[in-house]
Formats: structure tokens, sequence, C-alpha cells
């Protein structure tokens, strides 16, 4: 049976879902279990993808796999070197290729984004743009909450904070 | 050196290590790199831990490099690396950066036994360092980038080095490494090919670099190294309750080989070593240090052997190795 949400890949999980009181069981290939939140699958560290990251399931890219151009504008790498070789020419790589990388990322981490430590240097506007989501978050609540007093300084602390990022 | 060190529970884990792999933003990375670039990336990296000691590379002979491979100061990579390449280390060398190897920036800190939170504090000091002075290839999805994108994230390996003859005899090593990779950790025999590892020595480490923060995966791993350290130790208990003479038969009779043999291979005294490790862990050897253990393991290396003594053949290697085995064992 074929996943039902790509329609690409053999189902080989199964979730059911409850939706206005109505079950539907939803057939699914890893790669959409993963996306519908599921635990991760490491069998692919069993099957010693780490090795092969590139293996020919990640042939020719999608729609929304695809990169954003055809050779990196820095390194002057191209898809099919990067598939051919396993590795990245530069850090712009990253940004040409990303939408590529991102399944078969999540396929052998369980996950494709970073949660570790972030750089002094590099990470400060990072850094700042967390911290801006947070108080976006707090804001919310306190309107929700009719605080306004608080919202209000919230308020002053977002826009102070976007001024340092410049 | 701090690997002949005996460390906590060093009974069973010979030593931590923590590596982080970090590169430099503006500088393309691997085999898109130039000459000029490779000693940039030298260049800076020396400045900004000008404190330490520069080793350059890629003028050692063959032999000096394999030997610092032996005792795992650098990777088999570093070895063939064909590039320009250095490293940086501290007096103890518990610290050596590799430079140039498959990303730029290679931190490593290393402790004797089980100690991975000390050695991710100290490499956590070296990158904090580098990240004062230098840009590091960073990106809020894909954190630390790395030449190879399964690294990208934390960059972070964290591994340890045990010593597990009780597990291995006993037959249960595939189901122990089945399982360990479930929970997305990887087990290797360092030594020799195949899934039976030379002297019963095994490397623990985790895959998962995204989606799990540096501690979360220490602390994860020292969970399950915990739990197999306990293993290991009740097993090795249990295998000499229950086979008390044999086992002894056993040690002794290594210990036999080791003390008297005139030609010594490594594959061959790295097994016999194994046994008398284990046998020194039970009781059944007195008067033997662990250290003492783990510095002729190192020192009896092909390559360690060939620097220090400066032997022409294998021949010459193995009378030496069992010339220094018989000197260290029988001294004890
Ligand atoms: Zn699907
Ligand atoms: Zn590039």
């Amino acid at each position: 049976m074929k996943c039902q949400v790509c329609g690409k890949y053999a189902a080989t999980t199964h979730i059911t879902k409850v939706i206005n009181g109505q079950k539907s069981e939803v057939y699914l290939c890893p790669y959409c279990a993963n996306q519908n939140g599921n635990a991760p699958v490491f069998n692919s560290i069993l099957s010693g993808d780490f090795e092969n990251f590139f293996g020919g399931l990640w042939g020719t890219p999608s729609e929304i796999e695809k990169p954003i151009a055809n050779v990196c504008n820095v390194c002057g790498s191209s898809l099919r070197d990067i598939q051919s070789r396993g590795k990245l020419g530069c850090s712009n790589c990253y940004t040409v290729f990303g939408n590529y990388l991102l399944r078969p990322l999540k396929e052998i981490h369980g996950s494709n984004s970073h949660v570790g430590k972030i750089p002094q240097k590099a990470g400060q506007g990072i850094r700042i743009a967390g911290e801006i989501d947070k108080l976006k978050e707090e804001l919310n609540r306190a309107v929700s909450e009719q605080n306004f007093e608080q919202a209000a300084k919230l308020r002053d602390k977002i826009k102070e904070l976007e001024q340092n990022r410049g | 050196m701090w690997y002949t060190k005996f460390g906590p529970s060093g009974d069973v884990v010979l030593s931590s290590r923590i590596r982080l792999a970090r590169n430099l933003k503006e500088i393309p990375f691997g085999t898109k790199m130039t000459q000029e670039s490779e000693a940039e990336v030298i260049e800076k990296c020396r400045t900004a831990l000008h404190d330490l000691k520069y080793i350059d590379f890629s003028v050692m002979t063959p032999i000096e490099k394999q030997a610092l491979s032996e005792t795992h100061l650098v990777s088999p990579e570093m070895v063939q690396n064909p590039h320009k390449c250095g490293l940086i280390t501290n007096d103890d060398c518990t610290v050596c950066v590799m430079l140039n190897e498959e990303d730029h920036i290679r931190i490593q800190a290393m402790a004797p036994g089980f100690d991975l939170d000390s050695c991710l504090d100290t490499a956590n000091i070296i990158d904090d360092r580098l990240d004062c002075v230098l840009d590091l290839a960073f990106d809020p999805k894909f954190g630390y980038l790395t030449c190879c994108p399964t690294n990208a994230g934390t960059g972070m390996r964290a591994s340890v080095m045990v010593h597990l003859p009780a597990l291995t005899e006993s037959g249960n090593m595939e189901k122990i490494i089945r399982s360990l990779s479930k929970l997305g950790l990887t087990v290797r025999g360092i030594y020799g090919e195949g899934s039976r590892a030379l002297g019963n020595i095994y490397q623990i480490s985790n895959q998962v670099t995204l989606g799990v923060s540096e501690s979360e995966t220490i602390e994860k791993l020292n969970q399950i190294i915990s739990d197999l350290i306990e293993k290991e130790r009740k097993l090795s208990r249990d295998i000499y309750e229950q086979n008390k003479l044999r086992l002894e038969d056993r040690i002794m009779r290594s210990f036999g080989t080791l003390t008297n043999a005139r030609l010594l291979s490594s594959d061959e005294s790295m097994n016999l070593l194994s046994d008398v490790r284990w046998g020194v862990n039970l009781g059944i050897l007195q008067n033997i240090n662990l250290e003492s253990l783990s510095n002729v393991w190192y020192q009896t290396m092909p390559a360690n052997i060939t620097t220090a003594f400066n032997t022409q053949d294998a021949t010459e290697r193995d009378l030496k190795r069992a010339e220094l085995l018989r000197d260290t064992l029988r001294k004890d």
C-alpha cells in the first residue's frame, strides 16, 4: 500500500485520527509519519544511511525540495557534485541546497532543526530574534487576559530589541 | 600521557572524548579549498589559540602520523589527509584540535575513564575562544555547518572507549550493538576488522547531532554507558563464579604467554592483554597495575614501536614487543 499523504512511498505505519468525532485511519510512509510528529525513525542508522546520505532515495528533488539554484554561487558546487560526494562545498551550500537536505536530515536524526549551542558572535542576532518571539507570545497572552499595562511594557521592550537588531 | 591514566570507572571505560566540528564562514570546505585557504585556516586558528602548541602535521612521516593515530590523538582520516593540515595541543594532549581534517576545525577534548562532562567543558572553552575571534559557520536551522551534512547541528561526537571482555565472551555484543543503534548510538571495534573487536575494546558514540542539545546527548549517553558498565561488571562476576577454574586457567595462560614469549604480534598481544586486564579486575592476577597495562598497550602498537625503537621489519617489532611486555609484567 502506498502512503496516503504523499502517494510516493510504501506505507509502513498507520495513525488513527479523530476529526469531529469521526475516526479515520491514515496509512503513512516513514517521511510523512515523521512530519506527523510520530516517533523518529532510527532504522536508517542501522541500515548505514549515515554513510550513504544521498542514496538513491534522494535522487530527484520533489517540488518543495528544489534547491534555490542549480549551482552554489560561492563555491560552484552543483546538486550532482553534492550527491556524488555526500559533502557540501561551503557554508553557502546550506542556503542554496537547504531545502533538499531537510528530508534526509530528518530521516536520519529524527529532526532537522538545531536546538544546541549557539555561538556568541554569529548567534547574537539569532538570540535576539528568539527573545522577541518569546516576548510576542507573552504580549498575546497579556492582551487576551486584558492585562493592558503589562502589554504596553512588553510592546516597548519588543520595539527596543527590534531596534537593537537593526 | 593522559590515555594511560586510570579514570572514573576505569575498570571498564578506558577513555572519553568530545569532538566538535567547526568551520569558518568565509572559507570553502574540503575539496573546494585552495592551498591559500588551507593556510588561512591554520593561521587564524594558531593566532586564536596562540598559547597552545602548534604541530605541523603535514611534515611528519607516515609512521609518525600513524603513531599518533594509534593513541587516538588524531583520526585515521587525518593520517591519510593529503592537504596541508596541523594540530593544536596543550601540554598533556588532553586537547588536540585537528585543522583541515574533513572540517576546518575539529576540537577534541579527552580524559581518562568515564568523564564526558569534563571533556565537554574543556571543548567548550576552546570553542568559545575560537568563537570570540573567528566567524564560525552557523545557521539557526542547521546549527554549526559541517562539510558532511550528517554532522550538522551540534557538530558533536561524544564517545567512550570501553573494554568489554565478559559481554564479548558471552556472545552478547551483537545484541547490544543492535539495541544501542536503535537508541541512536554507534558501536565499533577500535582495532581489527569484522564483528570481533581485537582486545575486546569498543568505541561507543552518538550519531544524532540535530534536534538534541549537547547536554541532552551526553546525559543520554551517560545513562546508557552506566548501564552497560554495570552489565559488564555483573556478567564478569557471574562468568567467574560459574567457571572459576576454566577462567583462571585461561587468564594465567595468557599471562604466561605474555611473560615468556619471544615473538608477539600486535593482534595476539592485544587479545592476551585483554585477558590480563580482565584477570586484574577479577582479582585473579595481583600486583599488576592497570595503568602500566594501558601504557604497554599503546607502547607496543606497531607504529609506536617503530618510531620509538627504529625497528626495521615485522619480526624485529614482534621481538621488541615481547621484550617490552615481559619487562612490564614481570616487574609488577
Ligand atoms: Zn508519504
Ligand atoms: Zn557552496
